[in-house]
Order: structure tokens, then sequence, then C-alpha cells
């Protein structure tokens, strides 16, 4: 490679410097044996009118015949070194044709910049001869990778060639990675003032073999995969897992389609699926489907490659595990209500009755600790039950029954239920909404909960005498609700955390007025499930407002959804 | 003065709904904790209201419904479900099922009777 390199850079380098010299040479001999001549031959001429001895006239005869003899040779070598020569120079431009056909090739000179690049250089990396020769050749460097110019430009300093791969930014942007040679030109006191680099595009062999490793760790991917042509539905492509599932070998799976898929799925369903897809609407689908008892969750993207038609990419996750899992811990959650609530009932309905007289009249310091187990056990309920119904919600196996209805009521209903609790505190509740109906689609039990909340934290930190505000605002189609009341405040530093779960803003009188600090964590998750958003605002020794928002309906839109339902 | 049947396998439940409903002097109870001896002296208790617990040894809440419906005198009487699942689609599939209400666990002992009343009163 590098004798080859040698060549090519002394065709490139080419400047007749051996022609000239050999030629030097065959016209020095020429001149002297021309010179020799000029002054023998009139000599010999002259030599029959001078006395001069007869050996004389042999000395020059020898002379003449020995310069001419010398010319004669000269102009034989000169005309043999002269064909050599072209020999060699045709040997080294059919080399560099070759090369250039092959390779990238560019020169720098002693200033460091690019002096040539070949034909190969320009198609290659997209530039123009006039744009890039005059640049320093980092500039071709992608941005990740000009630290390794540097390092090059270091072995080249030190005399060494370097060899090695570079990975290039074409002119619009694309990346070309080469395998590259760079030589060193060294003058006569060592010092580098030039460089030749010859550069082979490997772009594709790389592409080529991350492509072979791709479809390899895809063939033994653990997860199902499979490729199907969306016309026949046939498969085109299957891995090892797919065909472990389905029971194909290599040999029969390019005969079979997704109607031949051992379903325990309707096959109905799946074909309504890949449906979508066809429509040219969705270019991916995810869907469930049931394959020789097991639960697989499916997404199947669409995918056009660069050559041929488009391609239905299948993905299929096993989810029996998980699903198993998930109906485990949905079982655990209902135990664990079924088992922490049916002692409860017995706890508190124990104490109830005890304090309600139907076991006879407890003394006062009786009830008074009567009083403190009854208020702990209502508040171990009221911990269990929103610890569950946060899990329901993060399981999704929260119900919500969307129906459109008037906020007003809802809000009207919340303010009664929690009158008797606000009273408890000697606060007064106000409400301010419109006249006109304020139409939304919403739980109405689960909007309940939420109002609930909000209205009894602000009835536990308010202080007494002063009021409670609910108001309403609307634009029709985002309706407003906040719940303001006057009381202590939080710290700047705990509303960031306000809603998370078990936070409460930190205070033995605050942890005194009871609540599970989770509460507001059911807040947000209800809320949100109703497509809206909550938020905080609170100035301590002011007061707080919580806020948040559902987005308005109409009658007619509950409607549509219910013919829609029905269609 | 109305007669309940009352099954519950919790003893301690079985014994805070009796002290409750008779407290408020309008209910005679009767009570079992097993379901099976509940559906073979059920038809001799005659009662005017059923009250039974959802999760039991042998038996769910429902399909003791179902057996006790089978009784002629009890195929129409009110059916309550006392129960701590009550989930609106659980309650929904109750009520589809012939229950009348459902009452949820804990329940306030205070309140039991006149709930239990106004749901028969109510029919």
């Amino acid at each position: 490679m590098f004798q080859t390199l040698r060549n090519i850079a002394r065709s490139i380098y080419w400047d007749g410097a051996v022609e000239q010299k050999n030629l030097a040479k065959a016209v020095k001999v020429i001149w002297v044996s021309s010179a020799s001549l000029i002054v023998s031959v009139p000599a010999l001429l002259t030599l029959p009118y001078l006395d001069v001895s007869p050996l004389f006239n042999i000395g020059f005869g020898v002379l003449i015949t020995m310069s001419t003899a010398m010319m004669l040779r000269s102009l034989q070598l000169l005309a043999r070194n002269r064909a050599g020569e072209q020999q060699t120079r045709l040997t080294l431009q059919q080399e560099v044709a070759a090369l250039n056909q092959h390779a990238i090739v560019s020169l720098t000179d002693q200033t460091g910049h690019i002096c040539f690049v070949n034909q190969k250089f320009i198609e290659a990396t997209g530039y123009a001869a006039e744009e890039i020769i005059g640049k320093h050749p980092s500039y071709l460097y992608a941005d990740e990778t000009k630290q390794d110019f540097a390092k090059i430009i270091t072995t080249l300093k030190n005399g060494g060639n370097w060899e090695g791969e570079t990975v290039l930014r074409r002119r619009d942007g694309r990346i070309i990675i080469t395998q590259t040679t760079v030589l060193a030109h060294l003058n006569a006191a060592k010092e580098l003032i030039g460089t030749v680099a010859v550069r082979t595009d490997i772009t594709q062999v790389r592409l080529a073999s991350a492509e072979r490793d791709t479809v390899a760790s895809l063939h033994n991917l653990s997860d199902p995969i499979a490729m199907i042509d969306p016309d026949t539905l046939n498969f085109i492509y299957m891995n090892e897992a797919a065909l472990s599932l389905t029971g194909w070998t290599q040999e029969t799976f390019m005969f079979k389609s997704v109607s031949n898929l051992p379903f325990d799925t309707d096959p109905r369903d799946v074909r309504k699926e890949l449906r979508t897809l066809f429509s040219g609407k969705e270019h991916a689908a995810h869907f469930s489907l049931r394959l020789k008892g097991r639960d697989f969750s499916v997404d199947i993207q669409k995918i056009v490659p660069e050559f041929g038609g488009p391609r239905l990419f299948v993905i299929m996750r096993d989810v029996t595990d998980a699903l198993e899992l998930e109906r485990v811990k949905h079982d655990f959650i209902a135990n664990v209500s079924h088992e922490l609530r049916t002692p409860l009932t017995a706890i508190k309905g124990a104490l109830g009755l005890v304090l309600s007289g139907a076991a006879g009249e407890p003394s006062p310091k009786a009830r008074s600790l009567l009083d403190i187990a009854h208020r702990n056990a209502d508040r171990l309920v009221l911990i269990v039950n929103d610890i569950l119904d946060l899990e329901k919600i993060a399981a999704g196996k929260m119900d919500f029954s969307m129906v459109v209805g008037d906020l007003r009521e809802t809000i009207t209903e919340s303010v009664q239920s929690v009158q008797a609790y606000a009273d408890q505190f000697g606060v007064t509740i106000e409400v301010e909404q419109p006249d006109e109906p304020v139409m939304a689609r919403f739980d109405g039990g689960r909007i309940l909960q939420v109002l609930t909340n909000l209205i009894s934290n602000a009835c536990k930190f308010s202080m007494p005498g002063s009021s409670i505000k609910v108001q309403v605002t609307t634009d029709g189609a985002q309706h407003l609700v906040a719940v303001r009341d006057q009381g202590m405040g939080i710290p700047a530093t705990a509303i960031e955390t306000i809603f998370d779960r078990f936070s409460q803003a930190g205070g033995k009188d605050r942890r005194a007025k009871g609540g599970t600090g989770l509460g507001l964590s059911i807040v947000k998750a209800i809320v949100e499930k109703h497509g809206g958003q909550v938020s905080l605002e609170s100035t301590e020794g002011v007061g707080t407002t919580v806020t948040f928002n559902l987005r308005g309906a109409s009658y007619r839109f509950q409607e549509m959804l219910d013919a829609a339902k029905t269609a | 003065m109305y007669k309940i049947l009352h099954v519950e396998d919790d003893l301690d439940i079985v014994e805070i709904a009796k002290l409750a409903l008779e407290f408020s002097g309008d209910f005679e109870v009767v009570q079992f904790s097993l379901p099976h001896e509940a559906i073979r002296h059920a038809a001799g208790v005659n009662p005017d209201v059923l009250l039974l617990d959802m999760m039991m040894p042998g038996l769910s809440g429902e399909q003791l419904l179902a057996k006790l419906r089978e009784i002629p005198s009890l195929s129409k009487i009110p059916a309550i479900f006392m129960t701590a699942r009550t989930q609106p689609h659980e309650v929904a599939a109750l009520l589809a099922n012939g229950a009348s209400a459902v009452i949820e666990k804990p329940f306030d002992p205070m309140t039991l009777a006149d709930r239990i009343k106004a749901i028969i009163e109510s029919r």
C-alpha cells in the first residue's frame, strides 16, 4: 500500500525532474562531444597545411571518432531513457487513474490547507473543488471526531504515516465513514510540507454491518417479532421467538399469513386493528391478543423502506405474567380493603354504640377516652380509604362515571355535606357561582369527593369566625372552581410538595388537625382524570386558595357520546 | 317492627349490628354466621328484609341471595348487601343481581337502622 502511495505521490508531484536530470546529463555529453568535434574538425582540416607530425593527425582522428561515438551513444541513451521515463509515467498515470476510480484523494500544502482533491473526493463529500480547496482539512471532520484530526497531525509531524478510520461530514450534513491513509511529505529538514490523504468510503459497509448486527439481534430477541406484507398479510420475516410461538419454521413461515396464526382471540378483531393501518390515517396500532393461551401486547408500525413497498413491523410482548401480577395486586388491594375494614367496622361500631349510651351512660373520663378512640378509628378508616383510592387510581381501576351535568348542583351538595364539619370550627361557607347552569362532563361522586376534601381542609385550617368562599367562574369552555380560606396559610417551602403523598405542611398544629396527608394527592389525581389541573396559592397568615378547572360540555355532547356508544 | 335476617361471618360485626338495630327499637334481628345455616332456617324466619355480608366462607353474598330467592316467601323481599367493596361497578353489579341497596363497611351503627328502614319503606 505504502509503495503504491509513494508511486502515486510521485506521479502527483510529477515535475519532470527525473526526465530533466537525464536530459541534462545527455545534453552535457552531447555538448562536450560537439565541442570536441567543433575543435577537432577544423583542426583536422587545417592539419595538412601545418607541419605536424602524423601522430597528431592520428590523435585528432581518434578524438573526432570518439567524440562522434560519444555523441551518438548519448543520443542513443537519451532516446532509451526517454522511452523508460515515458513507460514509468504511463504506469503511474494508470495507477493514478485506478486510484481515482476507487479512492478519495486530497493533498495539503505546506500551510496545512487543502490544495488538491480528486473527482472521487468531490463525489463523496458533495463539495465542489473550489469550495474545499484552501480550507483546513479539519473543516471536513464531523464535530465528534475533530480530535482525531489533531492526533493525525501529531503523527505526521513526527514523520510517521497514519492509517485508520475517519468520520467526515458531507456538504449536505450527512456522515461518511472512511478508511484513511495519510502520508507525510517532509522536506530535507524533516519539516512537514504537505500531506497526501487517500480514503475509501466504507459507510455502506458499516451500515450493512450494522444492519446485519441488527437483524441478528432481532432474530435472537426474546420477544416475537415479525414483518408482514400489508397487501397479502403474508409473513416476510419472523424471528426465532415468533417461529417458536407459532410452531412454524424458516422454511414454512413464508407461506403463512396472519389468518394462519393460532389465535385464541377472534381474528376479526385483529383484522379490524390492521385495517386502521391500511386506511393510511394511522401509522401505528396497539392492541392485545391471546395466542396459545398466552396474553400478548402487540405493537404494529407501518414502515416504508427506501427500497420496496410498505411493511408492517410487528412486535409482540408476552404480558401474561404481568397481567397475572396485576390481577394479584388488584386482588390484594381488594382483600386488604376487606380485611382492614372488617375489624374497623367492629371497632367503630362498638365505640359508636358505647358513646351513644347503648351500653349505659359512660363516665365523663371514660367518654373522653372513648372519644379519642372513636376519632382515631375514623382517621384510620380515612387513611385506608385514601390509600385504596390512590392505588385504584394508579392502577386505573377507579371507576369514573362521566356524565354531563350542572356543576353547581355538586357544589351545593358538597357544601351541605361539610356544613356540620364547618360548624365544629366556627367557620361559615359562602358560595359564589353563576345564575346560569355550569355544564361539564364529570363524575359527580368523584368531584363531590374533591370538593368535600378541599372545603373540609379549608375548615380545618381556618380561624374561628372566618369564612370560606367557594367560587365558580366560567367562560363556557372552561370552568374554574376556587376554594379560598382565610386560614394560617402554607409556608412557601411546603407548597411545591403539597400534592405529594403523605405531604402535609409541617408543624404540630397542623398534624393535630388530623387528615391523612393523602387528600390533596387524591384531589389532584381525580381532577387530572377529568382532564383538568389543580393549583394552590397560599400566603402565610393570609390564607390559601386551591383552584381546579373542568372543561365545559353540554347535554348535546352527552347525547352524541351516547349515540356513538350505541352505534 | 321489621324482622331482619342478617348473615355475617364476623362475630363482632354480628354483635354490633344486633345492638345497633335493636337499640333503635324498630327491628327484630335474626342472625346467622354461616350461609348454609341461613339457607336451612330462612323459610322459618319469614323476614321482611335480608341483610347480607358479601365475603363469607362457602358462599358469597350473591350466591347466598340466589339461594334465598329460591324460597318463595323470600323471593321478593328487599335484600341489602354490606360490603367494603363499593366501587361503582361493584355496586352496579350487585344491584343488577337483585340487591335493593348496598351499605358500605364500616357502617355507622347509629344510622344503620334508619338507613335500612328507609330502604324498606321506599319500596
